[in-house]
């Protein structure tokens, strides 16, 4: 499994590596996250999800006109509380490489410009409840999603929107003692377990929507600063189901190297 | 852009409401109802060992959910499914209470039964070790049979200490012709002191348990068998091993007890395990800050028998009772002395209760 994501990466990265005929953009993207999150793994409750996310961006302009590349690494933590108890609050932590890569389709169309792709991911989110239980719940997927973005404007004021959905994932959950299915394993197995033991899941077992919308001013021929609003819906369905909901409002400072 | 900014508008509109369909209902945490209920259909989707035990789970609802109503005191509903619980006599079932970080009421399934009917004690114990009893931990010790060639080790956990201090019991009682270890009022813990055992005394690496977890909502839905093997000693110990147990003997300490008994050096004496062999759940939550952990495996030997509920059978049945406990004297000790000097037990080493 492991060397198999380190394939994908690869391949996924090369066209990054081979774009440095024309010039590429950089950015920083920070902001607030907000939503709830459920996994009956562990409590029946809808805990809500408050936190802060930042984002490192790079866009190889390979070929503006027709293509849409982008890598992004996001990192955000927060809180989750479940209002009635107090000592239900917690942290959460989670962390996503994502990479999309979008064609253009209907290229002479008036009010915009269409793109189809995908997007490839590797996300995990985990939370850790230490006071008094050990208990935790993590979701690592690795996915492959298919993409439609929507843009329009001009050189100073773009617009994007863009959905993205994954058909095949694998999806990684803990056991439901919490460490060892059978028992048997030493601690570090039980890690690597943590985020290589799983199993494919397709759309029934696993939904996720993800939804972008950006708009951005350029600044000056070189910067450009831009607001982002980004909503994050996935469930995955087991032996326990987890859900999580979450928006993400942030603003973002790029520049063109 | 005008009708763009609309549109965005109203999307976000839409995904308010979204969020609660997508999110769905929770219980109350207010309702007795919605608690009850709750922790009824936890079990039934997830709870591991109903058919094991012999449970019919629906019928316990059937008694239980009509003493239920909005207006009882929590009191009141933590008795209610305290009793319900306690029907499962699964020592793996806990609840607890917690209130501003402090454990308010705890509960153990069967553990009632276990107190009722498990006579130990450490002060009864003593007059038969030497006087130098090394003591690392609470839940170890170790020293020497009185007067004899014989090591004795208790271990009353399998967890919560460091592991070396098992080892070093190990290696302290390893230097004796036989050995007694004593397992009785053993709570149990993770399966890496198991291991710690084994490696110090079994002769075998046989196969000791096929786990498998519950993973569907039928009572019998499984997923596939993880077989695991023993860990054999490198210089496996020789002399006579004699193992103690009682009612008081949980989880890790059952399987303590099986993976010493396929050997051929090991005798097991004193009353039956308390048969409660599955790994717990992780720490599950209700909205009114209760807590509680229950069984998520079945649990059997290779050759599919089940000691879930029944629980492990010594090879010489023997209990101490009020009456020995009137005479100052613990009587498994007194036999598992006389056994390794003078008997040869060749009896049948298991007795399988429940085969799948």
């Amino acid at each position: 499994m492991r060397k198999l994501i380190t394939l994908l990466m690869i391949v996924l990265l090369m066209p990054v590596a081979n774009s440095q005929s024309l010039p590429n953009t950089v950015g920083v993207e920070g902001g607030v996250v907000f939503g709830a999150f459920r996994d009956d793994l562990y409590a029946p409750m809808i805990y809500k999800k408050t936190g802060w996310g930042v984002d490192l961006l790079y866009n190889p302009n390979f070929n503006p006109l027709k293509t849409f590349m982008q890598t992004r690494l996001n990192y955000s933590m927060g809180g989750i509380d479940y209002t009635p108890h107090e000592h239900f609050k917690s942290k959460f932590y989670s962390a996503e490489l994502q990479f999309d890569y979008l064609t253009r389709i209907f290229p002479y169309l008036r009010f915009g410009e269409f793109f189809v792709g995908g997007r490839a991911q590797i996300a995990a989110q985990g939370i850790y409840l230490d006071i008094l239980a050990t208990s935790y719940t993590y979701l690592v997927n690795y996915s492959l999603m298919p993409s439609i973005r929507y843009s329009l404007g001009n050189q100073t004021h773009r617009f994007y929107t863009q959905f993205s959905t994954p058909l095949v994932s694998f999806v990684c959950r803990p056991p439901t003692n919490g460490y060892s299915a059978n028992a048997n394993e030493t601690i570090p197995q039980a890690v690597a377990n943590a985020l290589f033991v799983g199993g494919l899941a397709s759309i029934d077992k696993y939904f996720a929507l993800y939804w972008h919308t950006n708009y951005t001013v350029q600044l000056s021929h070189r910067i450009a600063i831009g607001i982002n609003y980004k909503l994050a819906m996935q469930r995955y369905s087991n032996v326990y189901t987890y859900k999580d909901f979450q928006n993400y409002i942030s603003l973002n400072l790029s520049y063109e190297l | 852009m005008r009708t763009i900014s609309i549109s965005i508008v109203f999307l976000l509109y839409l995904l308010v409401g979204c969020r609660d369909v997508f999110m769905g209902d929770e219980p109350s945490a207010e309702s007795r109802v919605d608690m009850f209920e709750t922790l009824w259909s936890d079990f039934d989707q997830h709870y591991a060992c109903f058919e094991l035990r012999g449970c019919n789970w629906d019928s316990l609802y059937e008694v239980y959910r009509p003493q239920i109503d909005e207006s009882m005191s929590e009191d009141e509903l933590w008795a209610v499914i305290v009793e319900m619980l306690n029907q499962l006599d699964d020592q793996h079932i806990s609840i607890q209470s917690i209130q501003n970080g402090y454990t308010t009421r705890y509960f153990v399934s069967g553990m009632e039964k276990v107190y009722q009917n498990v006579w130990f004690s450490e002060n009864y114990l003593y007059q038969y070790l030497e006087d130098e009893v090394v003591c690392e931990h609470r839940d170890v010790f170790h020293s020497k049979i009185k007067g004899k060639n014989i090591g004795y080790l208790y271990v009353g956990a399998m967890t919560g200490y460091d592991i070396d201090i098992l080892h070093r019991g190990l290696e302290a009682v390893t230097q004796y012709e036989n050995i007694i270890l004593d397992l009785r009022i053993n709570y149990g813990g993770t399966y890496a002191y198991v291991q710690a055992i084994a490696s110090w005394l079994s002769n075998s690496d046989d196969v000791i348990w096929g786990v498998q977890v519950r993973n569907g909502p039928n009572y019998n839905d499984f997923g596939e068998k993880e077989w695991v093997r023993n860990k054999k000693a490198k210089n496996p110990y020789t002399g006579k091993i004699i193992v103690l147990t009682n009612r008081g003997t949980v989880s890790a300490g059952e399987w303590a007890v099986e993976s010493l008994r396929i050997s051929d050096n090991v005798t097991v004496i004193g009353d039956t395990t308390a048969g409660s062999l599955s790994t717990v759940s992780m720490a599950r939550f209700l909205p009114n800050g209760w807590q509680y952990k229950y069984a998520v495996q079945r649990i059997t030997r290779a050759d599919g028998t089940s000691y879930e509920g029944v629980g492990l059978h010594p090879d010489i049945i023997i209990k101490n009772t009020s009456n020995t406990f009137a005479n100052k004297t613990d009587s498994v000790m007194v036999m598992a002395i006389e056994y390794i000097e003078h008997r040869n037990y060749n009896g049948n080493k298991t007795t399988p209760t429940v085969v799948l």
